[in-house]
């Protein structure tokens, strides 16, 4: 049997969580951004709670005048700065939930844990270049010869796609035997798969590439390969979001 | 909205929709293609057919493979990636798909093609089950765009037969 993320009950609660948690964050906006409370003198002779809270902050401007205004421009700074940042952290953890919200999205639509992925060896050429991104796709369709698939090599971490050129289904099990093969490579996968290994198993495989888009996955591999552009990036972005005006 | 690192943000954001979109709208202009390939294949010898030390049979052939594939190839096609594969059934496997032959079509000149090749991969089965058998070799083809969704079907040629002994 073939595990896809829609089986999963795990990721389904990952999204309903983060739907919870931009339903919050919308709530926090809306209560900072409520108005203050408005103490002229006709609205504390209505509301005589009130009245204590006036003669407060009519006490509280006497004593700011006698401050100065420097010290009084540094405190109304303050308390506008703390709601600010407030606001504008929760706006960003809000765009960082709903990006979260797409990526386990299309996981469970699409079936497979890594729905985009970005070609990195020219074992695929001319066909694939490196740095296309690929979109993968699975279903529970068996996997047949000709089909571009994505596995995984026990051991290694790096997924490769190449192309299925002999498959062999048995009658009896369903048990299905997958050997592949780059395009621009003269021998197949053999070498690469583990010691031992003649055949792929389909619970190797991630998924099926069915589409393509070409040059876009270049920002990944530069990021990868050098990281220390990904914390520019990252904080140059977060700068931009703390520091703007609106 | 006055700051150039905004200015530049939206501009980013929209020339990245902008070319999205293009990408989207080429792939769907594909779907308007309606291709009628056409081949024949013919096995002209069977070089020989022997069975390994391990007990699994070898066979090794020539063949003659016409296609005429100009149909499939649209403004967005970057290259049509074809291949012929031996279909057949065992009494252990029920399917069986050996490719014998494959070959990459960067463009619609080359499309309309003759040849004639010995099976470029070892045409190997699990087990000692390809004397007399019956086979489909069928023509498959992948059209592989410049950006989008990529399309693969087949054409299904019946009626070949291994010999019954070795050679």
């Amino acid at each position: 049997r073939v595990e896809t993320p829609l089986s999963e009950p795990r990721y389904l609660y990952y999204l309903l969580i983060f739907l919870c948690s931009q339903i919050l964050g919308q709530f926090l906006c809306l209560v900072l951004q409520v108005p203050q409370l408005n103490s002229t003198r006709e609205e504390t002779r209505q509301r005589p709670f009130f009245f204590a809270i006036s003669f407060y902050l009519r006490a509280q401007r006497q004593r700011e005048k006698r401050m100065g205004w420097v010290r009084k421009t540094v405190d109304s700074v303050k308390s506008l700065q703390v709601k600010q940042v407030l606001l504008r952290a929760i706006g960003l953890a809000m765009v960082f939930t709903s990006g979260l919200i797409l990526w386990k999205a299309l996981m469970c639509m699409t079936g497979t844990k890594s729905p985009v992925v970005v070609v990195v060896s020219g074992s695929m050429e001319p066909g694939f270049k490196r740095g296309d991104a690929l979109f993968l796709y699975k279903n529970k369709d068996p996997i047949r010869a000709g089909d571009i698939v994505v596995f995984n090599v026990k051991g290694q971490d790096v997924p490769i796609v190449h192309r299925v050129i002999e498959v062999h289904e048995q009658q009896s099990n369903g048990e299905i035997k997958l050997l592949t093969k780059g395009d621009a490579n003269d021998m197949d996968d053999r070498f690469l798969y583990a010691r031992g290994q003649l055949w792929l198993k389909p619970q190797h495989i991630m998924g099926r590439a069915v589409g393509l888009l070409p040059y876009v996955g270049w920002v990944t591999i530069v990021m990868t390969e050098k990281p220390v552009l990904q914390y520019i990036l990252v904080g140059a972005v977060g700068l931009l979001f703390l520091t703007s005006k609106d | 909205m006055h700051s150039f690192w905004l200015r530049a943000n939206a501009v980013l954001t929209f020339s990245v929709i902008i070319l999205a979109f293009t990408c989207a709208m080429a792939s769907v202009s594909d779907c308007f293609n309606s291709p009628s390939p056409s081949a024949q294949i013919q096995i002209t010898n069977i070089n020989w057919f022997q069975k390994q030390r391990n007990g699994n049979e070898e066979v090794s052939l020539a063949m003659n493979i016409t296609a005429d594939l100009q149909s499939l190839f649209t403004w967005n096609t970057k290259q049509v990636f074809v291949f012929v594969a031996a279909e057949y059934k065992t009494p252990k496997n029920a399917v069986n798909q050996v490719s014998l032959w494959d070959a990459i079509i960067p463009a619609k000149e080359q499309s309309k093609f003759r040849v004639q090749t010995v099976n470029k991969y070892r045409f190997i089965d699990q087990g000692s089950n390809l004397r007399g058998k019956d086979l489909n070799l069928t023509l498959h083809w992948h059209v592989m765009p410049k950006a989008g969704m990529m399309f693969a079907d087949k054409l299904v040629i019946p009626g070949y037969r291994l010999p019954k002994e070795y050679r």
